[in-house]
């Protein structure tokens, strides 16, 4: 099913913004998440992490599955397909994984938020490195999920050739 | 004399994202060949999926992997994930 041309640029607006957004949004946890290992200031290192919970589930998640259900409107309804191009096929499972270890790491920020509220936790156990790594490979695979959607390399599928 | 520079003269790409269709394709002689960049972006892919699955049953090194996270959604004790936790080494308050 083709879209008519004012809502194709439309999904593809809002798709470009969600996904670029998530993109931007997992830079700034990165950066949330360097100063919570590297801040000396006790106060900071509490607050880096008693952010990340809401940062993720109000901003992170919601992006993650615009970013998701726009690609998805959006390659089935141009000539694109879904599962016409391998292209395509890449950048939809990048996402839905991306999308659900996000979502599968929100207990673990929450459980990190209620450490750094607690006066009595230590704040080396406060310091986790868990969301660095988390934020930097999931700013890989956006990288490289916009990467492909900017060349869109050649190649389709035999289900597309049939 | 001067040569008039336009972006297509300059190599730049000036195509946009509705002007790039699938009508690339019909480049390419033989479609039914996989090309090399999905057998290698395949392998890769398979290999992180493999990776990530590992550690999801195993748990991870030190008891930190994927699994850490689903046994939280069930038990949400504050410290209990924390506990495994390495103490990243850094000044204390």
């Amino acid at each position: 099913m083709q879209l008519p041309p004012f809502f194709r640029k439309l999904g593809l607006t809002a798709h470009v913004i969600a996904s670029v957004g998530w993109l931007g949004a997992a830079a700034a946890f990165l950066a949330l998440a360097i100063i919570g290992l590297t801040s000396n200031d006790p106060q900071t290192v509490r607050g880096v992490y008693l952010v990340m919970d809401p940062a993720a589930r109000y901003l992170l998640v919601p992006l993650a599955f615009t970013s998701l259900l726009t690609g998805i409107v959006q390659s089935l309804g141009t000539t694109w397909g879904l599962l016409r191009h391998y292209w395509v096929i890449f950048k939809l499972i990048i996402t839905a994984f991306a999308t659900l270890v996000l979502l599968t790491y929100l207990p673990t920020l929450h459980a990190m938020a209620r450490s750094a509220a607690d006066p009595a936790v230590a704040l080396p156990l406060v310091r986790n490195p868990s969301p660095a790594l988390h934020a930097g490979l999931g700013m890989l695979a956006l990288i490289v999920a916009t990467v492909l959607a900017i060349y869109k390399p050649r190649g389709m599928t035999r289900r597309a050739s049939r | 004399m001067a040569a008039i520079v336009t972006p297509r003269t300059a190599g730049i790409d000036v195509s946009t994202d509705e002007q790039q269709t699938p009508g690339g394709d019909a480049r390419n002689p033989e479609p039914h060949n996989t090309p090399r960049w999905v057998k290698v972006f395949g392998g890769l892919m398979i290999i992180a999926l493999l990776l990530f699955l590992l550690l999801m049953l195993t748990g991870g090194p030190g008891r930190h992997g994927p699994r850490r996270h689903l046994g939280a959604a069930t038990s949400p004790a504050p410290h209990a994930l924390l506990a495994t936790a390495p103490v990243w080494p850094a000044q204390t308050s």
